[in-house]
């Protein structure tokens, strides 16, 4: 009973999760770590379907996956985290990806929102059957 | 004693559109997933047949078949244009069906309390 609506909450608790993903990555852009460390890895959110055999029951996160630990080696000799060439170690974390992925996120997530809002209307009609 | 065809085919086209709705929202629900394939649900012309052959509308069951349109560069051929369509139309269809069962149960009550 009232499965649709649970199905459209999966979809916008899986673009909710991506978004927090993203968000945390353009967070740590500019994370700094030293030479010697495994730069801040970016987290990628792992969409899974909910399969049933029949209409589908929605979308899972499947899991976390990190980015490139290698990063990219930035001279900053200023830098307390330098070492002794004066190397830092920043995330490999492009912004221009992760700001147009942030909007499939938010547009998924807009989607199922209004999804949502059409599902609950039609079963706030079946609820008034046989009234009047 | 109120068996009424017309009811029974409506309640079987309601069973139908749910069960779209449903699969809609699955749909769009992994609008982002990578090689997810949209789903279809079809009903409209087992009832039909039904009910052209005088059968009873209750032994349509929706078959649900998976979408072979062509899917994008991540594998998922979910058309959100299409699904958000679907979804107004089926809701629609909905109302429609709730709306004339409805009407056919004030009759009823027309008929049972008089005035």
């Amino acid at each position: 009973m009232f499965d649709a609506l649970g199905i459209s909450g999966s979809g916008m608790h899986v673009h909710q999760s991506w978004m927090d993903a993203i968000s945390d990555n353009i967070a740590n852009v500019n994370t700094v770590r030293p030479a010697g460390q495994p730069a801040f890895q970016a987290r990628y959110v792992v969409a899974q379907a909910v399969e049933n055999g029949g209409t589908g029951a929605g979308v899972q996160v499947a899991g976390i996956q990190l980015g490139s630990a290698t990063g990219r080696l930035v001279y900053s000799p200023g830098d307390p985290n330098a070492d002794a060439k004066g190397y830092v170690r920043l995330p490999d974390i492009d912004l221009g990806e992760q700001m147009t992925t942030m909007i499939m996120a938010q547009r998924g997530y807009q989607a199922n929102a209004a999804n949502l809002d059409r599902v609950r209307a039609t079963y706030q009609a079946a609820l008034q059957m046989g009234r009047g | 004693m109120l068996e009424d065809v017309s009811i029974d085919a409506l309640q079987a086209a309601m069973h139908g559109l749910s069960a779209r709705q449903r699969a809609i929202s699955a749909d769009i629900a992994n609008v982002n997933t990578p090689f997810y394939r949209a789903h279809d649900v079809a009903f409209e012309a087992d009832l039909q047949r039904a009910l052209d052959g005088g059968k009873s509308p209750f032994g349509v069951t929706p078959t649900t078949t998976v979408s072979d349109a062509p899917a994008g560069l991540n594998g998922n051929n979910v058309d959100l244009t299409a699904e958000t369509t679907q979804s107004v139309k089926t809701e629609l269809a909905y109302q429609l069906a709730l709306r004339a069962a409805g009407d056919r149960f004030s009759l009823y009550r027309t008929a049972i309390a008089g005035s």
